[in-house]
């Protein structure tokens, strides 16, 4: 015997139905007003250059001593040695890194702690790495010589050490890793067979794990603290590739090009570089946290398949890569273009004849119900539950994403279940009543009016006038934007508001500051995302205008915290 | 409390058993002193996380109802009511909880847990010296992959976490080593010894790397070389590895006693990423349990042949999603359309039903650690000499994130418990229950956030 959902389930809310009083304040902060978030704070984005208490302090670095992120060792190894290890086979070993906080990225120093686990598949890559790369084309080319001498030895170690710990090779290196040639004094192989062995061990070196900055570095001309050149090349490489720097820029740093005038040119040979694109899709999969679809629970009744799961990703990700790498334009267009891609199932969802078997390029200018990034339904459905999507769950994904805020956790005794509230009402009809409960008000206020322009789109994301109950589905509403409470009549409105908002502008820039930096931003890094906005904004609100002020910013090129 | 799938999986997975032996290095951990030389019952501890709580009337009837697969361990158990949990976090009661659950303490992140574990502090209190320090391991079903500290509840200390595998092979390679480099013949391989001394080779290279980075001659932050030296430390526990494996495949250490060599690996299960196996979807609750009797294998192998002592099987995490399919009816998220729907009485027999599962799953762990047919160096069973700590992160308020009257259950424990029911009044938090059982342990530290701690309980047998 089922129980019968439709008609008895009654109102849940999941963890945000209930939010206490403290933490929200009202709508999304301006960007002057932004503030840190703390548990049983205030409502805002890290830091403020306002209410936040920021002062013009000095600027603190990118967190040094990050682990590098899954992505990233997974690039650096098939860009420095030709080893594809991204097969599930191999791949699969290394256990997915996890960002530290909903709206964090995941190469934050605080999310990537090392464990057993993670140095057990370190040593089976590297064994498998050491295994598969060609000789002649991976690694004699560090090997002036093959001979059994020290001198030979260490000419490979300080070859293809110098790339794979991203500077020099010092003379403890050297002395640590020849010794491995000896084990294989006997082997057929000789020279080659102990040149595998050091790159094992070089594959779980920390100098090669991590991306370690040393304390002992001063700029010449301040006579500060401040990262060497090899130490800077790397944390552009990384920012703008998440990969090594190649032996290219190793030159270039050492040639001090990464230093005084030619540093901004420098900075774009990255940013427009080859792997510039990949580069860029490792940032959007965390900016936009698509990421998360690759982990989702389907719903086959609701037709929310993998291959849809799959497609979706795809699909926010091409148009996000198409919007700022291909056709370099404001990134404000995420909101509003109506191009896009769609696979045969997403197809479906848009209600559109599917092109064939693969993805097709789609104009949706027709369509008043299709516009850019929100109402493509791999953004709708990020945080959704597995058997139904909120207006409370996009709004928050609003919030996070676009307007760099966040709520503070609900109270321990937040109820998240009021039977009080009938079930066969809309969401926005449901929520209200919610709002209207003082524990509830203040937080619901905040997010809930971000989610009301999504009201019409189910789980899947298929726009439709009625839900099951047979409720018209509205699509207007006022949310507080700036400090100001704006009307919008339908989704697309809503959209373009978003589009011409200075928070969400700003916001933009503050995102890739943040990934950057590898770290949660601090009240004192607002006043360098003020300085950053400003610049984004005159220079056309690029990606490459956003990366291209980040690498050149004083916070970037600081000292990491000596901590 | 086996049922015909359980046996099914069992079988499946010791059919290997005929393959291709390899055997575990763990005799060689301690230069000779092998477990069943050293004749004293060693200290172990392991805990059971299951996620969403579990109202008080559930577990107010004795071990009837959803508790029914516990009955057969009675007079092995130790049942706890009435405690609370205080425990806070940047996130909601799932997180609240998970954070405190084996812990003590809450967090400023959900990156990490704010102390170290329970089976942590035993095992460095012990200075216990196996192959594997602990062991996490289990399933899970949950969406949001942001909150580590839903998933580890073994950790050494702040950013320390003892990860949780969830994945059958990368249990069978955590126990196995990973790299089979194990003797085939009756005389050693040449080439596979060779093999096995070059990998101690490179990983005490790697070691002195890691040593010189956390050395005041590297050069680095106070902050790097503490990372580093977490890091460091598992790199040493692997190396000690791969020197028994050597020992092993030189054929210069001792013999692997016959109920410690294992079959050949199990098809991969993985919670959450798959694949698909037998017609079975990961995230789903069949899938779970096939899951979940290979692992437990695995997991009670791994504690009879002493590679481990110490760590946390996963039973699910807090706020997990995924559908469930009972007699009763069916939801698509037995957390939000189930648990927090708790109330609703046309509901309330599926999320009955879900608890009965879960407390099946862990009756059939008990089962395996119970079993008779296997002898501890002292005649008794691995869960007669092992105290198993079993727990959620929610209370009796599954609907609203509740953390009062807390589920927690004592199973083995070396006769240092009372057994039966105890109902502890006073809202006393879960920190006297960690603590209590460290003092049973002859361990006087102090354990978790301080302000939560009150005084040890009236359970000592």
């Amino acid at each position: 015997m089922s129980a019968n959902f439709s008609a008895a389930r009654l109102v849940e809310v999941s963890v945000w139905a209930c939010l206490g009083l403290l933490g929200c304040t009202g709508g999304p902060s301006s960007p002057a007003t932004q503030g840190p978030v703390s548990s049983g704070g205030s409502v805002g984005t890290g830091g403020t250059a306002g209410v936040g208490g920021a002062v013009a302090t000095a600027a603190v670095g990118p967190s040094a001593g990050r682990r590098l992120t899954k992505q990233e060792y997974l690039h650096t190894v098939n860009d420095l040695l030709g080893v594809d290890l991204s097969a599930l086979s191999d791949a699969g070993l290394l256990p997915a890194d996890q960002p530290p906080t909903g709206a964090g990225f995941r190469n934050d120093i605080d999310g990537l702690l090392p464990t057993a686990v993670r140095t057990d598949a370190y040593e089976i890559l590297a064994t498998r790495a050491s295994e598969r790369v060609v000789w002649a084309s991976g690694l004699a080319a560090h090997a002036a010589c093959v001979d059994p001498t020290a001198a030979c030895r260490e000419s490979f170690i300080r070859g293809l050490g110098r790339l794979l710990y991203r500077r020099p090779v010092s003379s403890f290196d050297v002395q640590n890793l020849a010794p491995l040639f000896e084990t294989t004094a006997g082997d057929a192989a000789g020279f080659e067979a102990g040149a595998r062995l050091v790159l094992q061990a070089m594959l779980q070196s920390p100098h090669f794990l991590y991306r370690l900055e040393r304390l002992d570095h001063v700029d010449a001309v301040s006579g500060k603290p401040a990262p060497s050149p090899y130490e800077l090349a790397t944390r552009l490489a990384y920012l703008a590739w998440q990969s090594a720097p190649t032996a290219e820029l190793l030159d270039a740093a050492e040639r001090g090009e990464l230093m005084g005038d030619a540093y901004p040119a420098t900075v774009q040979r990255l940013v427009e570089g080859p792997n510039a694109r990949r580069g860029f899709e490792g940032y959007a999969q965390d900016w936009l946290q698509l990421y998360r679809l690759d982990v989702r629970t389907p719903n086959e009744e609701q037709g929310v398949s993998p291959v849809l799961l799959a497609e979706m990703k795809e699909e926010t990700l091409r148009f996000a890569t198409r919007i700022a790498l291909t056709e370099k334009r404001d990134l404000t267009a995420l909101f509003t273009d109506k191009k896009t891609d769609l696979g045969p199932a997403l197809a479906q969802v848009y209600g559109v004849q599917a092109a064939g078997q693969g993805f097709a390029s789609y104009d949706l200018a027709s369509d008043p119900n299709r516009v850019g990034i929100l109402t493509q339904p791999g953004f709708m459905i990020l945080r959704a539950a597995p058997e139904r999507a909120t207006i409370v769950h996009r709004g928050l994904m609003v919030l996070r994403i676009f307007l760099c805020s966040e709520v503070p956790a609900p109270p321990n005794d937040a109820a998240t279940n009021i039977e009080s509230i009938p079930t066969n009402l809309t969401d926005r009809d449901r929520f209200a009543m919610h709002a209207g409960t003082p524990t509830c008000k203040a937080c619901h206020a905040t997010f809930d009016p971000l989610g009301h322009p999504f009201e019409p789109y189910d789980l899947a994301g298929r726009f439709r006038t009625q839900d099951q109950f047979g409720n018209t589905l509205r699509s207007d509403g006022e949310a507080r934007l700036d400090d100001t409470l704006q009307a919008y009549g339908s989704t697309a409105e809503f959209a373009n508001l978003l589009s011409q908002s200075p928070s969400v502008k700003r916001c933009m820039v503050r995102k890739v500051f943040q990934y950057g930096l590898g770290r949660t931003l601090r009240g004192e890094d607002e006043v360098a995302v003020d300085d950053l906005a400003q610049r984004f904004e005159a220079a056309g609100r690029t990606y490459a205008a956003a990366l291209t002020f980040v690498a050149q910013s004083p916070a970037f090129r600081a000292a990491a915290p000596n901590e | 409390m086996t049922n015909q799938r359980d046996r099914i999986a069992r079988r499946r997975f010791l059919r290997g058993a005929g393959g291709v032996a390899i055997g575990l290095p763990f005799l060689l951990s301690r230069e000779g002193d092998t477990y069943a030389q050293a004749k004293a019952v060693p200290e172990r501890l392991i805990t059971v996380y299951f996620p969403q709580g579990m109202p008080t009337s559930e577990r107010s009837a004795g071990l009837t109802g959803v508790l029914a697969p516990l009955a057969p361990f009675q007079s092995k158990l130790t049942a706890l009511r009435g405690l609370n949990c205080y425990a806070d976090s940047p996130n909601n009661g799932h997180s609240h909880g998970s954070s405190g659950f084996a812990c003590g303490f809450g967090t400023p992140v959900l990156s990490t847990k704010g102390g170290p574990s329970l089976d942590w502090v035993v095992h460095e209190h012990t200075q216990t010296d196996t192959p594997l320090p602990t062991l996490s391991a289990g399933f899970s079903g949950g969406d949001d992959i942001a909150e580590t500290v839903r998933y580890h509840h073994s950790w050494r200390g702040k950013g320390q976490p003892n990860e949780v595998i969830l994945d059958t092979l990368k249990l069978f390679n955590a126990i196995f080593g990973g790299q089979v480099l194990m003797p085939t013949g009756p005389t050693p391989d040449p080439v596979q010894v060779l093999k096995a001394r070059q990998r101690v080779s490179v990983l005490d290279t790697v070691l002195a790397d890691y040593q010189h980075v956390v050395s005041d001659a590297g050069g680095y932050s106070p902050s790097i070389r503490s990372l580093i030296s977490n890091h460091m430390e598992t790199v040493r526990e692997l190396e000690k590895r791969a020197v028994a494996l050597h020992l092993v495949a030189s054929g210069e250490g001792p013999a692997i006693a016959a109920e410690c060599k294992a079959p050949t690996a199990p098809a991969q299960m993985d919670s959450i990423l798959g694949p698909p196996v037998n017609n079975l979807n990961p995230k789903s609750t069949p899938y779970f349990k096939e899951m979940w009797s290979i692992m437990t294998d695995l997991y009670v192998l791994a504690l009879r042949c002493d590679l481990v002592r110490f760590g946390n099987v996963l039973c699910g995490s807090g706020g997990d999603s995924y559908p469930y399919e009972c007699p009763a009816g069916k939801t698509a998220n037995v957390h939000g359309e189930g648990f927090h729907l708790w109330s609703n009485t046309s509901i309330r027999p599926i999320v009955i039903d879900h608890m009965l599962w879960t407390m099946t799953n862990i009756g059939s762990l008990l089962s395996k650690l119970d079993d008779p047919t296997y002898k501890d160096v002292d005649g008794g069973t691995l869960l007669d000499n092992t105290t198993v700590l079993i727990g959620s992160e929610l209370g009796d308020d599954v609907a609203n994130h509740g953390m009062s009257d807390m589920p927690f259950w004592i199973a083995g424990g070396r006769k240092r418990f009372q057994t039966g029911d105890f109902l502890i009044p006073g809202g006393r938090s879960d920190v006297d229950l960690y603590t209590t059982i460290l003092r049973a342990s002859g361990i006087n530290e102090p354990f978790g956030d301080p302000n939560f701690y009150n005084d040890v309980l009236p359970i000592i047998a």
